[in-house]
């Protein structure tokens, strides 16, 4: 929880827009340079943000390897039988099949966890909020009342224990003292929102005209940014469009499209997707030239 | 009028989902499955988060709506270290049960969408939210006997674990290629038995354990506030 992302302080609309386009063109591409591409631009995302951790990267192996053997027991499409199991055709395109979803769904569960990292929930409310006004209240309401509640159930329980009324001889009773607790955190809590709600509502929260408090501002980056996914975006859909991104692998395998509309597609989709990575990047060199430059002047005072 | 309001909500869903199966199959044939239902996911939460703002609700009942929200969040995460075995679905069918079906379906879809923020989000959010959206419209549908009858209530309990673990085993079988695959489908099935007797059993276990005294406070809520 404690990582930050870079790309995370760009306006929550520039990122729904990004995210909803990577993840959108990663799930929905048959072309195996896109996939390949997106895996790599979320890769170097989490390793940039999160860092690499050998037991995620095993797991995550494991999982391709896991989904690429697993397709061709169950797919016996394709032309290229390479062996026959129990009577049933294992297939080359079936195999490659496979190990092109294990792409797929990789690059899909990283971004995923990019975007979980990325939109929190404040940006999240911010985008809801004027869509579903009253949705918005009930989220932020609710994201106030869960850390409450955990600290008053702490609170409680420590009483109780104090007094020695927590009962820990066995699993039934202490089960049934977490009940007790439970049950009068329930009854605060019911109690307490009435109170809650009688007081927004002489605050006006039913008034029309409501307004939302948001810090975030559409800046120069956000331009940047929304610019390169909205080439992007154009370029991969109307050359997907026109066919010009076809691959298939069944019933044979054909040949990765290299004309000159895939050739821009993969281009700007691999532009688009390494945005995160790329202000990643530059925030730190930024970051550090800022540092250096505020040394050279020192130096200079002190000579 | 809440009964009009309920049938024009059930007659958008059985149009626009209908359409968006066909439209979704005729337009992106080979990943069909993964997206239409994953459209029909988003759609159907949206169309009742919609029905929520256009309700002349009060504060008094969207603030308790939160309550409970916060309650079944915090109760997944209290019993985190035990996994599957979770008060959630409990705490979403009571709240479907007392405070009617749209409330059970707020409940349910956004305990799934807020607790995720803090386990993960991933392509699976929307199918939780759907699903257990849908148990705590269910209940609220069958308030009345599930009130009535303990029975019923277990019954209920263990049918919602089933249902949710068959559900979301559909979104595992798709997600895995994008088609859906009969036998793949019972292999994930029987994969997930374990993990389903988890489900019914906590469900039942809270439900019983919980129905009776957070039912008793919703319904004291409500006398003593006039709701």
């Amino acid at each position: 929880m404690n990582n930050e992302s870079a790309f995370s302080h760009l306006h929550p609309l520039t990122l729904m827009l990004w995210f909803s386009f990577i993840l959108c063109a990663t799930v929905l591409t048959t072309n195996p340079a896109i996939a390949l591409l997106s895996l790599f631009a979320a890769s170097l995302h989490r390793a940039l943000t999160v860092g690499v951790k050998p037991r995620q990267v095993a797991l995550m192996a494991v999982f391709m390897l896991a989904v690429t053997l697993l397709n061709p027991l169950f797919s016996h499409h394709g032309v290229t039988v390479l062996f026959f199991l129990g009577g049933l055709p294992i297939t080359r395109e079936a195999l490659l099949f496979g190990a092109f979803m294990s792409v797929l769904c990789a690059a899909a569960v990283l971004w995923c966890s990019s975007l979980s990292l990325c939109m929190t929930s404040d940006k999240v409310i911010y985008l809801f909020g004027r869509p579903f006004p009253k949705l918005a209240v009930l989220l932020s309401l609710t994201l106030r009342l869960i850390p409450l509640f955990l600290s008053e159930y702490k609170r409680m329980m420590e009483v109780r224990k104090a007094c020695g009324l927590y009962d820990s001889s066995s699993l039934f009773g202490r089960a049934r003292s977490s009940l007790t607790v439970f049950s009068a955190l329930v009854t605060m809590i019911l109690e307490d929102s009435v109170d809650t709600a009688d007081s927004m509502r002489s605050r006006g929260v039913e008034l029309k005209g409501r307004t939302a408090y948001s810090e975030y501002r559409f800046r120069r980056g956000d331009l940047l940014t929304a610019a390169v996914t909205a080439a992007a975006l154009v370029f991969v859909v109307l050359s997907g469009a026109g066919g010009y991104l076809g691959f298939s692998f069944y019933p044979s395998v054909t040949e990765l499209p290299l004309n000159s509309a895939a050739v821009a597609s993969y281009i700007f989709f691999g532009a688009a997707a390494l945005v995160p990575s790329i202000t990643e990047v530059s925030l730190w060199r930024r970051l550090n030239l800022t540092a250096c430059a505020s040394d050279i002047p020192t130096a200079k005072n002190t000579l | 009028m809440t009964k009009k309001k309920l049938l024009t909500e059930l007659f958008t869903v059985l149009i626009v989902i209908p359409l968006l199966v066909g439209v979704g199959s005729f337009v992106f044939y080979d990943r069909r499955y993964m997206l239409v239902s994953a459209a029909i996911a988003v759609v159907s939460c949206l169309l009742f988060f919609l029905a929520f703002e256009g309700r002349e609700g009060g504060t008094k009942r969207l603030v308790i709506l939160s309550a409970m929200t916060a309650l079944s969040v915090v109760g997944r995460f209290i019993f985190a270290p035990i996994p599957f075995f979770k008060p959630v679905t409990a705490i979403v069918v009571i709240c479907g049960i007392h405070l009617g079906c749209e409330a059970g379906f707020l409940c349910g879809s956004l305990s799934a969408f807020l607790s995720n923020f803090l386990f993960m989000q991933g392509p699976w959010t929307p199918f939780q939210m759907f699903i257990w959206g849908m148990i705590g419209f269910a209940a609220g549908l069958l308030s009345k006997p599930l009130q009535k009858s303990r029975a019923f209530l277990i019954l209920f309990g263990v049918l919602s674990g089933v249902v949710y673990s068959a559900f979301m085993d559909i979104w595992t079988t798709v997600w895995f290629d994008g088609t859906f695959i009969t036998s793949r489908y019972l292999a994930a099935l029987a994969a997930a038995l374990p993990v389903t007797a988890i489900y019914a059993v906590s469900n039942v276990a809270f439900l019983l354990v919980l129905s009776r005294p957070v039912g008793e406070k919703l319904e004291r809520i409500r006398k003593k506030y006039g709701l």
